[in-house]
C-alpha cells in the first residue's frame, strides 16, 4: 500500500510537501491575508501621489520650471471624484464574491512579486493601478491553477469598478509584463506564503523574542526622536495580524483605537467621516484599516527593501522593524522604496477635496521637478504628439532594451525546469516595452510615451529613463487632460484611455499583417 | 505581423492553425489562431498552453517560437511539422496501419517527449494522435498543450474531464482526480496498438461505455486491484461491470512482435500504480533489441533513418531491463550500451535510464510493491 495518497492539489504523495503548506491551503482566506496582500499590492507599484518630494528632489536635484498648476490638479484630482475603494476593501469584496480559495489568492503574492522585479524602480501609476493590478494577478492566478475558473465577465462584475474590455486588457498586459512565467514551485510558494505558514514552536518563540526587543529598542529610538508616535494598541494590532498560527481577524476596536492614535495626526476627521457606507465593514473600520496597513506596508517595504526573499525570515520581524520605522531603517527606506512614505498612504482613500488641495500643493512641485528633468536629461520630443510616441512604441523593439530591465529571479524556484533566463525570452508579437504596457496597465496614457523616448535614448544616464517613467511630456499630458474632460468619473477616464492604447496595439501587429 | 499568413492548416474548437513564414527567417512556422472571446479574457488553456511549452524544449516537443497577443486575438507560432500522426497514418499506411519500424521510431519519439513532460512535472493530458505531429524529417513531437498542467506544488484543483475519450485512463473514466502521469502513459499505449493497427483499440461512446470497451479486452479488474484503486483515489465510485475475460493482445494485434505486445501490455495496465513510467518504457527490449534499430537522430542529411540492423553485433541479453522494485537494478544501468549503432541513441536511452532509476526511487516511496505483480511472462510466446 502506499505510504500517502496523492494530494489531490498537488498530483504528489502528500509526505512529499511540506506539512504547514498543506495545512495553509485547506484554510479559509482570512483578513490578514488580504491586508497582507494589498500590502504586498501596493509594494509593486507606487502611484502617482506616492512620490515624495524630496525624493524626487535628490534624484536629479535639478531647478526645474513650474507645471502648469491647472493641468496638474485637474489630473491628479480625478481619484478623488469617482469613489475609488481602498485596496484593501476592493480585495476583499472580490474575495468574497469569487469564492477565491487561499491557494489561488496567495499565489499572486508570488505573481506580485515577479511582477515588482520586472518593472522599473521608479514606474508609478495613478490610483487605480493597483486595484488593476491586484484584480490581473488574481484573475491570471486563477486560470493557471484551477481546470474551471471565472471568465472576465464574471471577474468584471465581482470586481464592479472595471468593465470587461478593462479587464481583458489588464490581464493582457499582466501576461505581457510577466512574460507568461507563472509557474512556481513549492520552495517558491513556501517562502511568499510564509506569513501565514505556522513558524516550529522554538523558531516562533525567538522571533517573538527579538521582535519584543525589537520593539524596546525602536521605542526607545522613537520617544528619542519624537518622530510620528505610534501607540502601543498598534503595536498590538501588527502583531495580532503577524502571529501566525491561527489567523485571527484583527479586532475592530483594537485596531480602531489603534489606528485612530497612531494617525490621527495625519487623518483629519473629515476623512473618517467622509468615506461611502455601503460597504460591509463599518466605514470607520475601512478607513482606518487601510491607513493602518498602508503605512505599514510602506515602512514594512523599507525593512525588506533589500532582501525580499527573505519573507520567510521572521513576519514578527518584519512587521516590528516596520512598526518602528525609526531610524535603523531609514538609509534603505530611502534608497529602495523611497516612494512609499508613510505620509503618503491617504490618496487612495477618498479624501475632502479641502484636504486633498493642501497636500496638493507640495504634490506640484514634486511634479514640476519631475518634469523637468525629463526634459533636460533627455530631451524627449516635445515635438511628438502623443499618437506619435504611442506609435513609435509599439513599432521599436529597443523600448524594449531601454525599458525593462532583467527579472532577477529567486533562487531555488522551477528547480525542475531549467530557470528560463536560460532560454531566449519569446520575442514579442507586439513589440512595445514593458513600460508602454506598464503605462497602459496603469491607466496613465501619459507615462508610456517618455518611455519609448528613453528607449530610443539608449546612452542617456541610467537615471534618465526613471525619471522619465515618472513625468508625462507636456503634450501627453494635455491628452490625457483631454480625455479626461468631462468625464469626471475614473472609470470612464481610464477606460478611454486604455481605448486609445488598444487602438495603438490593435493597429501595431494587425495593420502590419 | 512578422508573419506572412499562408494556407490554414486545420481548424479547431478554439483555434485556426495556418501555415505562415517569418518576415525576418523566411522560415516556414505554423500559426495558431486563437479567437479571444471578450467575455472570457485569454483563455486559461491559452495561458497554460504557453507558459508551458515555452519552458518545455525537447526535439519531440513542438517549438513554441512566439507570442502575439492583440485585442482580438492570440496567436502562438510553432515550428512548423507538415501533419499530425492521424493524417500520416491515413497517408502512409495500409488501411491506417504504420510499418513495424515507423512504428517503432514514432514509439520511441512519443515516449521521450512524454518522459520529457513527466521529468519537467507537466501532464499533457490529451495525447492522441492528432496531437502528435510528423515533420518531413520523421521527427514526431507532441502538440497542443491546452489542456496540459504543471503539478507538483499543492495549490492547483485538477478536472476529472480531461483526455480525449478513446485515450482516457480507466482511473480517470472512474472519477479520479488524484490521476498522475500514468494517464499519460496510458494514452500513449492507446497510440501504440493504433499505429500497429491502424484503427482506434478503445472506441467507446461516453465514459461507461467506454470502460466497457477496455474491460472487454484486458479483462475486468478483480475486486483487489479496484479495492486498491479506491484506497489510493478516494473518489472513485466504484460500480458492477461485466466479468470479462483478458483478451490476449496478440488476438487483437496479430501483426504485433511480442516485444511490442509485452510493452503494450505494460503501459495498459488497469491499475494505475502498474503502469510503466514513460522512462521505464523506453528501456523496453522493443527498443534495445536487435532485429531493426531506429535512428532516432536525423542523420547527416537530416533525415531520420528506420534501418533494418542486419550488420549490427549480436543483441546483448536484456540485463538493462528488470521489473521496476525487482531489487538490485540501481547499478545496472551503468553499462555501456555498446550494441547500439548510433552513439546519440545509446545517450538518449541512458538518460532515459537515469530518469526511470529517478522515477522509481520516488515512485518506490509512495509504491514499494507497485510493479510486483508484473503481468510478465505470457505474451513473450512466440506466434
Amino acid at each position: 500500500m502506499p505510504q500517502s495518497l496523492r494530494h489531490p492539489a498537488s498530483l504528489l504523495p502528500d509526505s512529499q510537501h511540506s506539512r504547514p503548506l498543506l495545512g495553509l491551503v485547506h484554510s479559509k482566506v482570512s483578513y490578514d491575508m488580504i491586508l497582507y496582500v494589498a500590502r504586498q499590492t501596493m509594494r509593486v507599484v507606487p502611484i502617482a501621489d506616492d512620490i515624495p518630494t524630496q525624493v524626487l528632489g535628490g534624484a536629479n536635484g535639478l531647478p526645474t520650471p513650474p507645471h502648469t498648476p491647472h493641468k496638474v490638479n485637474f489630473v491628479d484630482q480625478q481619484p478623488q471624484s469617482l469613489g475609488l475603494i481602498p485596496l484593501e476593501d476592493f480585495i476583499f469584496h472580490i474575495v468574497k464574491q469569487s469564492n477565491v480559495h487561499v491557494p489561488t489568492l496567495l499565489t499572486t503574492l508570488i505573481y506580485l512579486h515577479r511582477l515588482r522585479n520586472t518593472l522599473p524602480k521608479m514606474a508609478k501609476g495613478i490610483p487605480c493601478t493597483r486595484h488593476r493590478v491586484f484584480l490581473a494577478t488574481l484573475i491570471v492566478a486563477a486560470k493557471y491553477l484551477n481546470d474551471s475558473s471565472p471568465k472576465n465577465k464574471h471577474w468584471a462584475a465581482y470586481a464592479q469598478f472595471f468593465d470587461i474590455a478593462e479587464i481583458n486588457l489588464m490581464e493582457r498586459q499582466l501576461l505581457f509584463l510577466l512574460d507568461y512565467d507563472l509557474r512556481f514551485d513549492e520552495t517558491e510558494a513556501l517562502a511568499h506564503f510564509a506569513p501565514f505558514l505556522p513558524q516550529p514552536i522554538a523558531q516562533r518563540r525567538e522571533a517573538r523574542q527579538k521582535a519584543l526587543s525589537r520593539v524596546a529598542q525602536a521605542s526607545k529610538a522613537r520617544a528619542q526622536a519624537q518622530s510620528v508616535p505610534l501607540t502601543p494598541p498598534h503595536d498590538d494590532v501588527r502583531q495580532t495580524a503577524a502571529s501566525p498560527a491561527p489567523i485571527a481577524t484583527i479586532p475592530p476596536t483594537q485596531l480602531i483605537s489603534g489606528t485612530v492614535h497612531g494617525i490621527a495626526k495625519r487623518l483629519s476627521s473629515a476623512v473618517l467621516t467622509n468615506v461611502k457606507c455601503d460597504r460591509e465593514s463599518p466605514a470607520l473600520l475601512c478607513a482606518t484599516l487601510s491607513a493602518a496597513s498602508g503605512s505599514t506596508s510602506s515602512s514594512g517595504s523599507a525593512s525588506t527593501s533589500g532582501t525580499d526573499s527573505e519573507y520567510g525570515s521572521s513576519l514578527l520581524e518584519d512587521n516590528v522593524s516596520s512598526i518602528s520605522s525609526s531610524s535603523e531603517d531609514d538609509e534603505d527606506f530611502a534608497g529602495e522604496d523611497a516612494c512609499l512614505l508613510p505620509e503618503t498612504k491617504f490618496v487612495l482613500k477618498p479624501v475632502p477635496t479641502s484636504a486633498y488641495r493642501r497636500r496638493k500643493v507640495s504634490e506640484s512641485t514634486v511634479t514640476v521637478a519631475a518634469h523637468g528633468s525629463t526634459t533636460s536629461l533627455n530631451t524627449i520630443g516635445s515635438d511628438m504628439t502623443i499618437a506619435n510616441v504611442q506609435c513609435a512604441l509599439s513599432a521599436s523593439p529597443a523600448a524594449v532594451v531601454g525599458a525593462s530591465p532583467a527579472r532577477p529571479k529567486p533562487n531555488g524556484r522551477r528547480a525542475m525546469i531549467p530557470p528560463s533566463k536560460t532560454m531566449p525570452a519569446l520575442p514579442r508579437g507586439t513589440p512595445s516595452g514593458a513600460s508602454s504596457f506598464l503605462s497602459r496597465m496603469w491607466g496613465a496614457a501619459t507615462k508610456g510615451s517618455p518611455a519609448s523616448a528613453s528607449g530610443k535614448a539608449p546612452h542617456a544616464s541610467p537615471v534618465a529613463p526613471v525619471v522619465d517613467l515618472i513625468e508625462p511630456p507636456p503634450e501627453a499630458l494635455v491628452t490625457g487632460v483631454a480625455h479626461a474632460t468631462g468625464a469626471f468619473h475614473l472609470r470612464r477616464l481610464a477606460h478611454s484611455r486604455s481605448a486609445a492604447m488598444f487602438r495603438s496595439v490593435a493597429a501595431g501587429p494587425d495593420g502590419d499583417a | 505581423m512578422n508573419y506572412i499568413q499562408l494556407e490554414k492548416l486545420g481548424e479547431g474548437t478554439y483555434a485556426t492553425v495556418y501555415k505562415g513564414r517569418s518576415r525576418t527567417t523566411n522560415e516556414i512556422v505554423a500559426l495558431k489562431e486563437i479567437h479571444l472571446d471578450a467575455e472570457e479574457g485569454t483563455p486559461s488553456t491559452a495561458i497554460r498552453e504557453i507558459s508551458l511549452m515555452k519552458e518545455l524544449k525537447h526535439v519531440n516537443i513542438v517549438r513554441l517560437h512566439d507570442v502575439i497577443h492583440t485585442e482580438t486575438k492570440l496567436v502562438l507560432i510553432f515550428e512548423y511539422c507538415e501533419r499530425d500522426l492521424k493524417k500520416y497514418m491515413d497517408a502512409h499506411g495500409d488501411r491506417g496501419a504504420l510499418d513495424p519500424m515507423t512504428v517503432r521510431s514514432f514509439m520511441f519519439q512519443l515516449l521521450m517527449g512524454t518522459a520529457f513532460c513527466h521529468e519537467n512535472r507537466v501532464l499533457h493530458r490529451d495525447l492522441k494522435p492528432q496531437n502528435l505531429l510528423i515533420n518531413r524529417k520523421g521527427e514526431l513531437k507532441l502538440g497542443d498543450f491546452g489542456l496540459a498542467r504543471a503539478f507538483g506544488v499543492p495549490v492547483n484543483t485538477f478536472s476529472n474531464e480531461v483526455v480525449t475519450l478513446w485515450y482516457r485512463a480507466p482511473d480517470v473514466l472512474l472519477g479520479s482526480r488524484t490521476y498522475s502521469t500514468s494517464i499519460d502513459v496510458w494514452s500513449c499505449g492507446c497510440i501504440f496498438a493504433e499505429m500497429i493497427s491502424g484503427v482506434p483499440i478503445f472506441r467507446g461512446r461516453d465514459n461507461a461505455d467506454q470502460l466497457l470497451h477496455i474491460m472487454r479486452i484486458i479483462g475486468t479488474p478483480d475486486e483487489r486491484t479496484i479495492r486498491k484503486m479506491v484506497a489510493e483515489s478516494p473518489e472513485i465510485q466504484p460500480k458492477q461491470w461485466p466479468r470479462y475475460p483478458k483478451i490476449p493482445f496478440q488476438q487483437v494485434l496479430p501483426k504485433a512482435s511480442p516485444q511490442a505486445i509485452d510493452l503494450l501490455e505494460r503501459l495498459l495496465q488497469f491499475d494505475p500504480a502498474k503502469r510503466m513510467t514513460a522512462a521505464e518504457a523506453l528501456q523496453h527490449p522493443y527498443f534495445t533489441s536487435a532485429g531493426m534499430t531506429v535512428n532516432s537522430v536525423p542523420t547527416a542529411n537530416g533525415s531520420y533513418t528506420l534501418t533494418p540492423a542486419t550488420s549490427m553485433p549480436p543483441p546483448v541479453a536484456y540485463t538493462n531491463y528488470q521489473p521496476p522494485h525487482s531489487g538490485s537494478h540501481s547499478s545496472s544501468h551503468s553499462q555501456p550500451n555498446a550494441v547500439y549503432s548510433s552513439s546519440q541513441m545509446a545517450h538518449m536511452q541512458n538518460q532515459a535510464a537515469q530518469q526511470a532509476q529517478a522515477q522509481q526511487a520516488m515512485a518506490a516511496q509512495q509504491a514499494p510493491n507497485g510493479y510486483a505483480q508484473y503481468p510478465a511472462g505470457y505474451a513473450h510466446a512466440s506466434r
